[in-house]
């Protein structure tokens, strides 16, 4: 892997006057380049090991008059970014498509076509990825010249039409399935299955894409972290951290460290939840519903360390720009720690039941596989990486909170299997334990909270990563001066996903469940899936109320 | 086969469910549930309201009086409001059970007199909340600036400066305005 | 011997029991497994409220499926025979190679036909839970032939210690071989939760589904006293003692397969037929072995 400044060399070579700006940004550069530039950017970078993390395209119309689209590359090794900017034409807003060059671009460009308008040149023509079929025409939600009363207004076009076709006066809506909401998730797979062998899957997603984003244009800055935080019921205090992270970056505030402290604190105890949440519906998808049983009254332990922390069990709501909200003393810490200690040596008991369970080892070693080179093409992230021999971990690779004092140990294994992503997440549950006991060891004193400058700077840039228990979460954003002015999430399962068909080529149908749950994907409500018997050519719709598990609301 | 130890496990840690709601819900002392608001604390500033995240809090001008109106159905249970009122005035409790066949039950409400302006008689702000400014404002003189309405006391300020007359406590007024007008 | 009216009652008895313990057991089965699972878990009565509150709800065919509605009324009828019919031969005594190959081959019909309750479904999750149970079954319920073919065999060479050690190989392929007939975890994979919601009884609702749920757990009774009934039942001198060992037997052994099936995770129907057909032919080696020694 090449070094950030070598890598700006070369760029700036290559490209020649086709560079138009540099400039520095919290934990990166900014790269801006004409739209013409960037597969030649792009194959430079993908050639020196950057690493896509993720794409943004922001309407700056209002202040660089372009539409714009940032490409975000960690150089893993420095702990660094390079942001790739292309400034597109505003009335015209066409950029080059690199999917073959950077696999991982692919839903990023979709996404960016749906959202905000943006063409790519050089790729076949796609189906919508987040829009419905029925949305109209050259309406693009987050234009900034689109409100969001509009947006309400043209969700429910149809219903109108509906009525008159019908000639009656009132209908009764009730939408069911595929994009049930009493469904787990509404998400959709179809399996092409051959007997009881996956031979092929598709995946379409994006039914509750929620607008977050635009909402957030609206909300005052310390109001934004509790919407971050209901982006995921599972790990969403690693989204108002990100989103915080990146706010802080961009208008220069510096936390103070004990609540960095804090953060980390919060953080581990929520991967450890999580992981021991995952564990418990990994092996009820195996049929093995004591150790499920069992995990989750571990799970309800962490739970209550949550709540006597924090307030409330899950949602913490503790970040605020510039710090947390609520300080832990002593005791409350002391108790949290032997509290997990406890649930450490309880969990390492029914893993070691669990695994020798004949069932559920046999039906995790050798399922599922991604192998290391799919995984760094697909440029997956978390315990997916980790379980194909890549080792990566924000924590450790782009050091925030108090990981900038306290490095975590990062458990990798190379089989690709789904056993190996579940002895990744196992490790990390101890590691995490580990990590509380110095977290609350080290924990300085002093204040919880920075003061914030009294007014903020706009259209200033600021990136936000944390490691989610599923991997990578990265949050940018763009300041205004009340509220932020554009602000992308990008959550793990964003990344991951594209890499489970993949995985399930060859599986066993009973072991698609598995397969598609070893990702830990977060849906926001369940799935269904269409499996296409092959050989007989029949349909089946599984409303996969059951088969993805974490329906994580 | 040593997997069969989970009969040890099961034996070892007993029942772990309990017969809810027989049994007394497991919360710690540290759990955010319910606010409630004391009406006799309350100014109605409104502080509360345009900080809650899902807008679970408003303050609405109603007929003839000013509500502060909570919506549970709303709340997050963040406890926001209770850290920004500048009274104190909001309590969080341990409440969750708060399920309920009626809607009404989700409401709670604070309802403010309102301050009536001394030019056009118009209710503009409660009234408590005038009388608190005030009083913090030190000076029994800004009474007379305080009892209009922001029009009228924007005209009324705009005929001071034309006649060049002394100003006071106005610039701290029109600020205000400003600020409320921000969010 | 027994004079006939005491058999007779008896008979009746015992049949009035296996009407109505099944679903008291598997009340018991499912506390048991609450146990394990650290729950409090249902009522033992549950299960029975369970098929009661079932039967009171509007019939309805499964389209599609109509034909589904003809063979859970014969498996029904099946079953609630063969829990009879059981019943009288062991108060009378009829343990011979003539009543078990009879009381066998209604079990298979009720296998058969339960069989035929998924593939009757044209919902796809039903087609591929029978596929999988057909799978099981062809080296399953060749497995529990064989062991009960090899029990009657073992018989003729009690009481030498060789007819004993016979006896004891082919009951214990027999219990393995009735514990996975009875569709229990691991081998509960034609109705699999995760992957076919439910499987071959997925179109099934109100009293069809009360009434497969019934001739079900009867026929789980059935095969927790079918060991007792081949491998004890013809030691035993009295009416009473052959009637107390099959109430005692099923419900004890019942039990321990409940306990067995909390312990362990789903199979696969690949990993399932490798794992029987390795125990059966492990279990039939062991037999003649032991036959020719
Ligand atoms: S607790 Fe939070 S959500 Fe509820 S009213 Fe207060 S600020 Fe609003
Ligand atoms: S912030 Fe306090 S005083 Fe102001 S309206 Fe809310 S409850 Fe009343």
């Amino acid at each position: 892997m090449a070094s950030v400044s070598e890598i700006l060399k070369e760029l700036e070579v290559e490209l020649g006057t086709k560079v138009l700006n540099i400039s520095r940004i919290e934990g990166g550069v900014i790269v801006s380049i004409e739209p013409s530039a960037l597969p030649r950017a792009s194959l430079i970078l993908v050639s020196k090991g950057a690493r896509h993390r993720m794409m943004v395209a922001s309407d700056d119309r209002e202040w660089l008059g372009r539409f714009s689209l940032y490409y975000i590359f960690g150089i893993d090794r420095e702990g660094q970014n390079i942001v790739i900017h292309l400034p597109l034409d505003p009335d015209n807003p066409v950029a080059p498509s690199v999917v073959d060059i950077v696999r991982a671009v692919d839903w990023y460009e979709l996404e960016a076509k749906d959202l905000m308008g943006i063409e790519f040149e050089g790729r076949y023509p796609v189906p919508r990825l987040i829009m419905p079929d029925t949305w109209p025409e050259g309406v693009y939600p987050l234009r900034k010249d689109v409100s969001v009363e509009e947006l309400r207004r043209l969700s429910e076009p149809w219903i109108s039409e509906r009525i008159k076709l019908e000639e009656v006066e009132e209908i009764v809506r009730i939408p069911i399935g595929p994009y049930h909401p009493a469904l787990h998730e509404p998400e959709y797979f179809e399996l092409y299955v051959r007997g009881e062998k996956v031979v092929g899957a598709r995946y379409v997603g994006f039914m509750v894409h929620r607008g977050i984003e635009k909402l957030a244009e609206r909300m005052k800055y310390d109001q934004v972290p509790f919407i971050a935080e209901r982006i995921c019921g599972i790990c969403g205090f690693v989204h108002s951290t990100s989103y915080c992270q990146a706010a802080e970056a961009a208008l220069g505030i510096e936390v103070p460290e004990r609540a960095e402290f804090i953060r980390s604190i919060m953080l581990e105890v929520e991967r450890i939840h999580s992981h021991l949440l995952w564990v418990g519906v990994a092996l009820h998808l195996l049929g093995y519903d004591t150790g499920f049983m069992h995990v989750w009254r571990i799970r309800e332990r962490i739970m209550r360390v949550a709540e006597m922390l924090s307030g409330s069990r899950k949602t913490y709501g503790l970040n605020v720009l510039g710090g947390v909200r609520r300080d832990f003393d002593r005791d409350r810490l002391e108790k949290a720690v032997r509290e997990a200690e406890e649930i450490g040596k309880e969990f390492a008991e029914l893993v070691k039941i669990s695994i020798d369970v004949p069932q559920v080892r046999a039906r995790l070693r050798g399922t599922g596989i991604l192998s290391p080179g799919e995984a760094r093409a697909f440029a997956v992230v978390g315990p997916t990486a980790r379980g194909s021999g890549i080792d990566i971990d924000v924590r450790k690779d782009f050091p925030y909170a108090a990981y900038k004092r306290i490095k975590p140990r990062v458990p990798v294994y190379s089989e690709g299997d789904n056993l190996a992503r579940t002895l990744v997440r196992v490790d990390e549950v101890f590691e995490s334990i580990e990590l509380l006991k110095h977290l609350a060891d080290q924990i300085p004193s002093g204040s919880i909270r920075a003061e914030l400058p009294p007014s903020f700077e706009p259209y200033r840039i600021g990136i936000g990563a944390v490691e989610a228990p599923r991997g990578e979460v990265i949050h940018m954003v763009i300041t205004g001066r009340y509220t932020p002015y554009r602000w992308r999430v990008r959550a793990p399962t964003y990344q991951n996903l594209i890499a489970v068909p993949t995985m399930l080529r060859g599986v066993e149908l009973a072991d698609a469940a598995l397969t598609i749950a070893s990702i830990d994907p977060c849906f926001s409500c369940t799935d269904r899936a269409i499996v296409i018997d092959l050989r007989r050519g029949s349909v089946e719709r599984i409303p996969l109320r059951k088969i993805v598990s974490r329906w994580r609301p | 086969m040593s997997f069969l130890k989970v009969l040890a496990v099961a034996a070892k840690r007993g029942r772990a469910t309990i017969r809810y709601p027989l049994e007394p819900p497991l919360v710690t002392p540290f759990f955010r549930g319910k606010i409630s608001v004391d009406p006799s604390k309350c100014i109605g500033c409104g502080a509360c309201a345009r900080i809650c995240p899902p807008r679970a809090i408003e303050l609405v001008r109603e007929d003839n009086r000013f509500v502060l109106r909570y919506f549970i159905g709303r709340c997050i249970f963040c406890g926001m409001c209770a850290d920004t009122c500048p009274q104190q005035a909001i309590e969080v409790s341990h409440e969750f059970e708060l399920a309920t066949p009626r809607l009404e039950d989700l409401y709670e409400e604070v309802i403010h007199r309102p301050a009536t302006c001394s030019v056009c008689g118009e209710p503009y702000l409660p009234r408590k909340l005038v009388e608190k400014a005030i009083e913090s404002s030190g000076m029994e003189v800004a009474r007379e600036r305080l009892e209009m309405c922001p029009q009228c006391r924007r005209i009324s300020t705009a005929q001071v400066i034309a006649s060049s007359r002394l100003r006071f406590g106005s610039d701290l007024l029109e600020a205000g305005e400003v600020e409320e007008r921000r969010s | 011997m027994d004079s006939t009216p005491v058999s007779a009652s008896l008979a009746a008895a015992l049949a009035a029991a296996s009407f109505l313990l099944p679903p008291l057991l598997d009340g018991v089965e499912r506390k048991i497994r609450a146990a394990i699972h650290s729950r409090i878990g249902p009522p033992l009565t549950q299960t029975w409220f369970d098929i009661l509150k079932l039967w009171s709800k509007e019939a309805k065919l499964p389209r599609g499926a109509e034909l589904a509605g003809l063979t859970v009324l014969i498996g029904l009828s099946i079953a609630l025979a063969l829990a009879a019919t059981l019943s009288t031969f062991a108060a009378f005594g009829l343990v011979g190679v003539g009543p078990v190959v009879a009381v066998m081959v209604m079990v298979f019909a009720l296998h058969s036909i339960s069989m035929a309750t998924g593939c009757a479904s044209s919902n796809p999750f039903a087609t591929i839970g029978s596929f999988r149970r057909v799978f099981l079954n062809v080296v399953n319920e060749v497995g529990l032939a064989l062991s009960v073919a090899l029990a009657l065999v073992s018989r003729w060479f009690i009481p030498s210690w060789k007819g004993w050690a016979l006896l004891g190989i082919s009951t214990g392929m027999m219990l393995v071989a009735c514990f996975c007939a009875s569709g229990r975890l691991p081998y509960d994979i034609h109705e699999a939760e995760p992957e076919l919601a439910s499987g071959t009884v997925i179109e099934l609702s109100g009293p069809l589904l009360a009434a497969e749920l019934y001739s079900h757990l009867i026929e789980r009774w059935v095969l927790a006293a079918l060991p007792f009934y081949v491998s004890l039942a013809p030691f035993l001198p009295s009416a009473w003692a052959r009637c107390l060992a099959l109430v005692l037997g099923s419900s004890g052994l019942w039990t321990l397969f409940a306990v067995t099936s909390a312990t362990l995770g789903r199979s696969r129907a690949d990993l399932a037929l490798r794992s029987l057909g390795a125990i059966y032919t492990a279990s039939t080696i062991a037999w003649v072995g032991v036959w020719l020694a």
